[in-house]
């Protein structure tokens, strides 16, 4: 080869050299951690009249890597994700939150496997039941949920929990009985959905009562899956409930939203109302809602919600993660174009609290405590109750609102209150601390200050009608429809829109 | 080789940097995906989709064509073999061949529109392709979610029943492999030792001399499609009726989301030729399986992971890596260069 | 036809189209200054990557790892506006970073040889990882990173047709980045050079001229662009970052730069049109008439059927740079 007089000349070679070392380092300056914290948490925990003390030791250097003294037989506990894994900023992220409180209250080190695809599950669940250390397999998502069919059935002396799981209806299928080491960990958000439902379509009847227009609410979904029909026709159900709730409490119709004609025409419409059956009326088409398809391109979320909002939506019900963002955004341009500081127009969160994120905008969030299932799984393993637990409930432990285990209530759904916020927030300035950087977009006094105002500006009437609904739900009486097949959906679809 | 070596040495940079045992991290991956029979029947299981992607671009390559429209291909291919394989009820052989080659024609059809889009009005396969690709998401998503959803489990489409499913190596890989490499030697026959082939290679080398040897080009191009889109479409087949557990897809359509994009770059490494993509495929799939490894026993964080995919396959680029470093450092041996 | 009054015929016929549309939407309720709105929005990533890899790619270039710039620019844009606290020196410390990826692409190029298509694909899977693990490491809270309001590029209202619209200005610049960008190519020297070292790089040699220089500053260049259009997602639209910002519109950015046949202009073009038609199909899909008569799906394939149709019925002759991809050896 010739010499190439027009090739790098030594400048340019050592700039080429500097511009390498030059990204390397910038890399590495990104992640300087801000301060090295040693915690020391002794924690008690009573579970069913027996009381345990663990004390462990944290020494958290960086964001993600964590040293800790490993003791022989230290439990380990693996969290196997759904595709996607972390960042979706609900589902996942609530798994390995729940994870990382174990570690820290019951001294468990927990491990991560990470599915890309579908035919990850299977070797992700083997490679940690493989493991001794490892005591327990959690499975987030249903989706994996023959995939811990097959393993958990292979290894009989691990424990195995899958949050939303239905693998032990399929083992009852297969075999005729349910898997004795497999708790699939289930939640009602249909009934959690519901409840945002009433509140939304209570809070268009407040604010059309003081002479707003707004004839919708909305929702925007993420692909379409039977787990997000539950999430819809619970919303839609919720709407038909609040605002029949309101006809009773006020004897007259919600203005606009409740007696409007613009929702439908035909021979079942009277007033505004779909009655397919004589005495069976429903309140049609208040909801507007599209699946975007995705779970990640918030674009998508920003544009279904704008044009939700162009509608005269009054809040829109994220049920699709991260699309919040894209949500959060077009009410924001709202607000800077009329100059809000407060809504409306709303919108509301889902699984994690998604309120902090624009105090005053977010009326709520529905949460779904993913976190306390993968908790209680590890704590039943570490006090060597999980068995025991999964025999009790022929493997299927749901949860929701009211619902119990033993004697403890745990609930797993509920519309997100003033102390989840401050949970969420301690989160935020916990990263702070570790980072030296602004994380919450304002400070933790200013939101909490926010989100108060905003919910106390309500009228009380609307949290009443809340508590009612909840009450009736835990005790039955009001039964919130769980849509699981595609003729289901269909019916409800037909009677809600 | 060296390229490998190269791109090993910039991911255990990447995982020092953030204060790895890279060592311990490589041990993992390696022996996770290579080092037992069980994983490397993993590995296969997941290299098999990525050797039919590949081979679709490269066929395309080869005749000349950027034909990227392996993902929408594969997933027509694989709501064809859910049609056959789980709504139709057949004898057993008869069966997993006829859903099979269902799948391959579906594939094929769906990259007739980018063929023909080309040939009469010239439309550039790049963009043809991708819009397909989409077009193909949104409507098998629809297939799956509302005509041949699994009634009892409507996240899915209709598991492929026993009688269209190929049978089992240890827990993912299953025979529709064997069925794959074959494919993949046909195809090397078919373009090297055949007519066909040898038109087709014309056509790619210099489409102006290929005109003047009397080659038809539409012909060509059309083939070309065709075959790429039979590979996709097995691609699609391999992962319904070959995968267990499931012998489905679900409306999420993991499984399939991507793998066209990663044939790309298999097909790229293996420099377009069949059994170059079969050996890059089975290392790309090394990496795909082990992963989860250098996950669990080094606890590289999962994105990290993926980080290095890329890092290895960005040195894979480079031919001439090792020139570079010669031209940076050689000041002492060979004197100044102006 | 004379070539000059097909052009007028094809501008009446989009003229007929659009407002052919515009009243339609008013059918159904929709108001078309949104969807401008929305699809300036929508083109303002693309069109900078666009226009960014119509230069890189006449100088004989592909970089297909426009994605993975996008990304990183993102994070690294939000870094640096927090640091300086100024929204435009992060998009600008966007494009900086944008530049140094395009900057190793282009040396990656020309030294090494590199097979470009596999490097820009290693790229992206490398930026993927990268920046889900930097979200992570940077800001220690899992999933969404929000940033203070002020640090986001604030619209701006101009009038159009009677109503206010609210546009960003870095909407603005990439429409007059791609009116540069032409001007560039087309009318100056260097871009003369450029597409030179893309059509036949021998010539750039024989000048005099370092086919190696002008590449890598190409490659430089688009990056740059692409860089800003990344960091505009965060900086400049959603005031905050969350896994997949992005969400593959790297790739639209690819396919409208083949779709415009390296004309800088026509690739803002089909930015537009597909941001419109992407907008046009949600407003659409929310309205409830709608969604009785045809299901979503159908609606969401609409921008990808549109964009095949217009290359079906307008085809023209789009020639690529001779020497595009393929490594320039001397001898």
């Amino acid at each position: 080869m010739c010499m190439n007089r027009k090739a790098l000349t030594r400048t340019e070679s050592i700039l080429a050299v500097l511009l390498v070392v030059a990204i390397i380092a910038g890399a590495v300056g990104w992640t300087q951690p801000g301060q090295r914290i040693v915690e020391t948490v002794t924690s008690t925990v009573t579970v069913g009249g027996s009381a345990q003390t663990i004390t462990t030791t944290r020494v958290v250097t960086s964001t993600v890597t964590v040293e800790r003294p490993i003791s022989p037989g230290a439990i380990k506990i693996a969290v196997v994700s759904d595709i996607g894994g972390r960042g979706d900023l609900s589902f996942n992220d609530m798994a390995f939150k729940g994870g990382d409180e174990a570690e820290k209250d019951l001294g468990v080190q927990m491990v991560e496997l990470i599915s890309k695809t579908e035919a990850d599950y299977v070797p992700n669940l083997e490679t940690a039941a493989r493991d001794p250390d490892v005591k327990l397999i959690v499975g987030v998502g249903f989706l994996l949920s023959e995939a811990l069919l097959e393993v958990a059935a292979k290894y009989p002396d691990k424990n195995f929990a899958g949050i939303d799981t239905f693998t032990q209806a399929l083992a009852v299928q297969k075999t005729g009985k349910p898997l004795p080491n497999m708790l699939d960990i289930v939640y009602e958000e249909h009934k959690g959905s519901a409840m945002v439902g009433a509140l939304g379509c209570l809070l268009a009847a407040h604010y059309n009562e003081l002479g707003g227009n707004y004839p919708y609410i909305g929702g925007v979904f993420g692909i379409e899956i039977p787990v997000l029909w539950k999430f819809e026709i619970g919303y839609k159900w919720g709407c038909d409930w609040g605002l029949k709730w309101y006809e009773q409490r006020f004897g007259k119709r919600a203005p606009l939203i409740g007696e409007d004609g613009r929702y439908g025409s035909g021979p079942n419409w009277r007033d505004g109302l779909y009655c397919p059956q004589a005495g069976q009326c429903w309140y049609k088409g208040r909801v507007l809602w599209t699946y975007t398809g995705t779970f990640s391109d918030i674009t998508k979320g920003y544009a279904a919600a704008k044009s939700m909002y162009e509608q005269q939506a009054i809040a829109v019900y994220n049920i699709a993660g991260p699309l919040g963002l894209g949500i959060n955004q077009a009410v924001q341009e709202i607000a800077t174009e009329k100059r809000l500081t407060s809504g409306p127009p709303y919108w509301i969160g889902v699984d994690a609290n998604q309120d902090w994120i624009n105090p005053g905008f977010v009326i709520a969030s529905m949460m779904k405590r993913v976190d306390r299932g993968v908790y209680y799984a590890a704590l039943l393993t570490v006090i060597g109750k999980f068995k025991e637990v999964v025999a009790d409930t022929n493997g299927v432990l749901v949860l929701g609102i009211g619902t119990k285990v033993g004697n403890l209530a745990m609930e797993g759904i509920s519309v997100s209150t003033l102390a989840d916020l401050d949970e969420f927030i301690k989160m935020g300035v916990d990263a702070e601390k570790l980072t030296g950087k602004k994380v919450l977009p304002m400070s933790p006094e200013e939101i909490r200050q926010k989100v108060t105002e905003m919910r106390q500006n309500l009228p009380s009437w609307i949290w009443d009608a809340l508590t009612e609904l909840e009450s009736k739900i835990r005790s039955g009486q009001a039964q919130v429809p769980m849509v699981l097949t595609k003729e289901e959906v269909d019916r409800w679809r037909e009677l809600l829109g | 080789m060296l390229a490998v070596a190269v791109g090993l040495v910039g991911g255990a940079a990447l995982m020092a940097v953030y204060g790895y045992d890279f060592v311990k991290a490589y041990r993992a991956l390696f022996l996770g995906a290579f080092g037992d029979f069980s994983g490397f029947l993993e590995t296969l299981a997941f290299a098999t989709p990525l050797i039919m992607t590949g081979l679709t671009f490269a066929i395309g390559m080869r005749s000349g064509l950027f034909n990227i429209g392996a993902e929408g291909q594969m997933y027509m291919g694989a709501i064809g073999a859910v049609f056959v394989g789980g709504m139709l009820n057949l004898p057993p052989i008869i069966h997993l061949i006829f859903a099979t080659v269902f799948g391959m024609l579906a594939g094929a059809i769906w990259s007739l529109p980018a063929a023909l889009l080309k040939i009469s009005r010239g439309v550039h396969e790049v963009v043809s392709t991708i819009m397909l690709n989409w077009i193909a998401f949104w409507l098998v998503t629809y297939l799956i979610t509302y005509h041949v959803a699994d009634p009892a489990r409507a996240e899915r489409a209709v598991p492929a029943q026993e009688t269209a499913r190929y049978l089992v190596i240890g827990a993912s890989l299953t025979t529709v492999f064997i069925l794959v490499i074959a494919f993949s030697l046909i195809a090397y026959f078919l373009l090297w030792r055949t007519t066909l082939g040898y038109e087709l290679r014309v056509v790619g080398h210099n489409q102006e001399a290929a005109r003047y040897a009397g080659i038809n080009i539409s012909k060509t191009m059309m083939t070309s499609f065709f075959l790429g889109g039979l590979a996709a479409g097995l691609a699609g087949v391999s992962q319904v009726l070959g995968r267990p557990p499931h012998w489905t897809v679900f409306a999420t359509m993991g499984n399939l989301i991507n793998i066209g994009f990663e044939g790309i770059g298999v097909a790229l490494v293996g420099r377009n030729h069949p059994i170059g993509i079969i050996f890059a495929s089975i290392f790309y799939g090394g990496l795909l399986h082990g992963g989860r490894f250098m996950e669990f026993e080094a606890g590289v964080a999962s994105e990290i992971v993926r980080a290095i995919n890329g890092i290895i396959i960005l040195a894979l680029a480079i031919p001439a890596a090792l020139d570079l470093v010669k031209k940076i450092f050689p000041r002492k041996n060979r004197g100044e260069t102006g | 036809m004379k070539p000059y009054r097909l052009r007028v015929l094809w501008l009446l016929i989009g003229f007929v189209a659009v407002a052919a549309t515009i009243y339609a939407m008013s059918f159904f309720g929709l108001k078309p200054t949104r969807l401008i709105e929305f699809a300036l929005l929508a083109l303002t990533p693309l069109a900078f990557a666009a226009v960014g890899e119509c230069i890189n790619e006449k100088s004989g270039q592909i970089n297909i790892g426009i994605e993975g710039i996008f990304l990183i620019s993102a994070v690294a844009g939000v870094f640096w506006a927090e640091v300086f606290e100024s929204g435009l020196l992060g998009l600008l410390m966007g494009g900086v970073f944008g530049a140094l990826i395009g900057g190793i692409l282009g040396l990656l190029n020309v030294y090494g040889r590199a097979e470009q298509v596999i490097a820009g694909m290693g790229l992206n899977i490398l930026a993927i990882g990268l920046f889900q693990y930097l979200l992570m490491a940077i800001w220690a809270f899992p999933g969404i990173h929000i940033f203070p309001r002020t640090l986001v590029v604030p619209r701006i209202s101009i009038p159009l047709i009677g109503e206010e619209l609210a546009v960003s200005p870095i909407s603005l610049a990439a429409i007059a980045a791609a009116f540069a960008a032409y001007l560039l190519l087309n009318k100056t020297l260097l871009g003369i050079r450029l597409r030179a070292a893309g059509e036949k790089p021998e010539s750039v040699d024989v000048a005099g001229h370092s086919v190696y220089r002008v590449r890598i500053f190409a490659s430089m260049v688009g990056g740059f662009l692409a860089g800003v259009g990344g960091a505009f997602m965060p900086l400049g639209w959603f005031g905050g970052l969350v896994k997949e910002i992005t969400a593959g519109r790297g790739f639209i950015a690819l396919a409208a730069v083949v779709f415009s046949g390296l004309n800088p202009l026509t690739a803002l073009a089909a930015t537009f049109i597909f941001g419109f038609a992407e907008g046009l199909a949600f407003a659409v899909v929310v309205t409830p008439a709608v969604k009785e008569a045809v299901p979503f799906h159908f609606i969401m394939m609409l921008p990808y059927i549109v964009t095949v149709a217009v290359l079906a019925l307008f085809p023209s002759t789009r020639r690529f740079p001779k020497a595009l991809g393929k490594p320039y050896v001397r001898e």
